[in-house]
């Protein structure tokens, strides 16, 4: 259950802009899935099966939160939630030891990269004002975002699959 | 605009709306979006500082999952209480003395100025419901004939504490749903009974949530159940047995529903009264099991209410103004 509410939070990290209406989500869905949770199907994914609830919440709430929500596109969620199913499928061991690793991966970003993501991301500073706050033209902050994300990504690719005696 | 800058500027910037993402597929945009999503979960200050918490309460949760010897022991011991309830009945109450000064005892008990703090413990009808009931806790505060508060909070994983709050202060009965951030939900409150009180949706999904609760409003307050008590049930009353933690004095008034009586309401009631005071310590409900065709649609098999303490608090207790800040939306009906 641990390991779907981290991913239950993933997959709305990635469609919710705000993260209150991530806690919304979170705490709308999971009041579903207790109310509806004998209707799952013990063959089916339970992670499949939670973030369906979510996506259907979302689709839901897309016109009452459009501002808080990135994208509310069917397909676009549909692909979101493929990323997290595979994210949760690819290594043995649990989402949360993994994230933990991950954590590392944050840790060792160049100085200014993570400074960036750490404003971005943990603080939710976004645009000019994460520009103002770094000391240095927008342009430069969107550029160590990215670059950021890419070691990220490639960091991440690389724990997801690091096997378990490894942590 | 590239494409790599019109992604930078939707993912960081301050106008993600005005963005042209024509460009990049849905599939790039995917994982562009999950990476952020992987981040801002791995950054998000309370997901680190409560994973411990998170663990713990999964411990918890595990260990309650576990198939149970637990359920089963629990199961049997219910099995022979309850043998041993009939079997004492019927070796000692040939001829049972009346119940009806109890009774009245106990509305005395109730009647009076006192509030009343009940913790509630649910029993779900599946393994599968119960694994979420954990997470719940339910106080009730009660006092008279009809002024309740039903506290229900709820624990996500240690991630999120949210509270939902019921009651009447004898005029009017209202619900308090959840505070949330974006997706705001109304204070609802009526002269009338709650429970239909509401329209589809508008208390988000924290409705399905009372809804279970609301469907036995009687159940709410002890007056309501000492009424369906004396109406709808065969009442019985035996020594109690198996509570040390009560001084002697104490007996237990046994319900069984009439077959005549409305069949979704509880099958079974128990109630542990100081037999001098009438003060009702425990109470017991037991729900059958019920086909879908009844419409029912109840989450619990049984409920148990236990007095915590007895206080003298003010009438803002059971005034819903008490558990929401003023700038919430309140809709009369």
């Amino acid at each position: 259950m641990q390991e779907n509410a981290h991913s239950l939070r993933v997959f709305l990290h990635s469609i919710a802009r705000n993260p209150s209406l991530v806690d919304d989500l979170f705490q709308e869905t999971m009041i579903v899935a207790w109310r509806t949770i004998d209707r799952f199907d013990q063959n089916r994914s339970f992670g499949k099966w939670i973030r369906g609830i979510a996506r259907n919440l979302i689709l839901s709430q897309r016109r009452k939160a459009a501002r808080d929500i990135l994208l509310a596109d069917s397909d676009l969620i549909s692909l979101i939630d493929d990323h997290c199913e595979s994210i949760q499928l690819m290594s043995n061991d649990y989402l949360d030891q993994r994230l933990a690793r991950l954590r590392k991966c944050v840790d060792s970003l160049p100085v200014t990269y993570q400074q960036a993501i750490k404003l971005r991301y943990q603080n939710e500073v976004r645009g000019k004002r994460l520009a103002d706050l770094l000391e240095t033209s927008w342009d430069n902050v969107k550029k160590r975002l990215q670059r950021g994300r890419k070691i990220l990504y490639e960091c991440m690719e690389s724990k997801w699959i690091e096997p378990r005696s490894a942590t | 605009m590239t494409n790599l800058d019109a992604l930078n500027e939707f993912l960081d910037g301050d106008s993600p709306d005005d963005v042209d993402l024509s460009g990049i597929s849905k599939e790039e945009l995917a994982r562009h979006l999950v990476v952020a999503g992987v981040t801002s979960h791995l950054l998000a200050e309370s997901a680190i500082a409560t994973e411990d918490k998170v663990r713990q309460n999964m411990v918890a949760v595990n260990a309650h999952a576990q198939p149970s010897r637990h359920r089963r022991n629990r199961v049997f011991t219910i099995v022979a209480a309850a043998a041993a309830v009939i079997i004492t009945t019927l070796v000692y109450f040939s001829e049972p003395p009346s119940i009806d000064p109890l009774l009245e005892r106990i509305r005395v008990f109730v009647l009076d100025d006192l509030d009343r703090e009940y913790r509630v413990k649910a029993e779900t009808s599946s393994l599968g419901a119960e694994i979420f009931a954990q997470s719940m806790s339910l106080t009730l505060y009660v006092r008279g004939r009809d002024q309740y508060v039903a506290e229900v909070e709820f624990d996500l994983f240690g991630r999120q504490v949210f509270s939902t709050w019921m009651g009447s202060d004898g005029r009017e009965y209202w619900i308090v749903p959840p505070r949330m951030e974006v997706i705001q939900l109304p204070v609802i409150v009526s002269d009338k009974s709650l429970n239909r009180s509401w329209k589809s949706g508008e208390l988000g999904l924290s409705q399905e949530f009372a809804k279970p609760l609301l469907r036995f409003e009687s159940a709410m307050t002890v007056f309501g159940l000492l009424a369906d008590l004396t109406a709808n049930y065969n009442v019985e009353m035996v020594p109690v047995t198996g509570l040390s933690s009560l001084p002697e004095g104490h007996v237990e008034i046994i319900a069984y529903r009439l077959p005549q009586a409305d069949i979704t309401i509880p099958d079974a009631m128990r109630m542990v009264v100081d037999e001098d005071t009438g003060v009702v310590h425990r109470v017991a409900l037991k729900f059958a099991d019920l086909p879908s065709r009844f419409g029912v649609d109840n989450p619990f098999r049984a409920i148990r209410y236990d007095l915590v303490r007895e206080t003298v608090g003010g009438e803002e207790l059971y005034q819903h103004e008490s558990y929401h800040d003023t700038d919430r939306d309140v809709i009369r009906r």
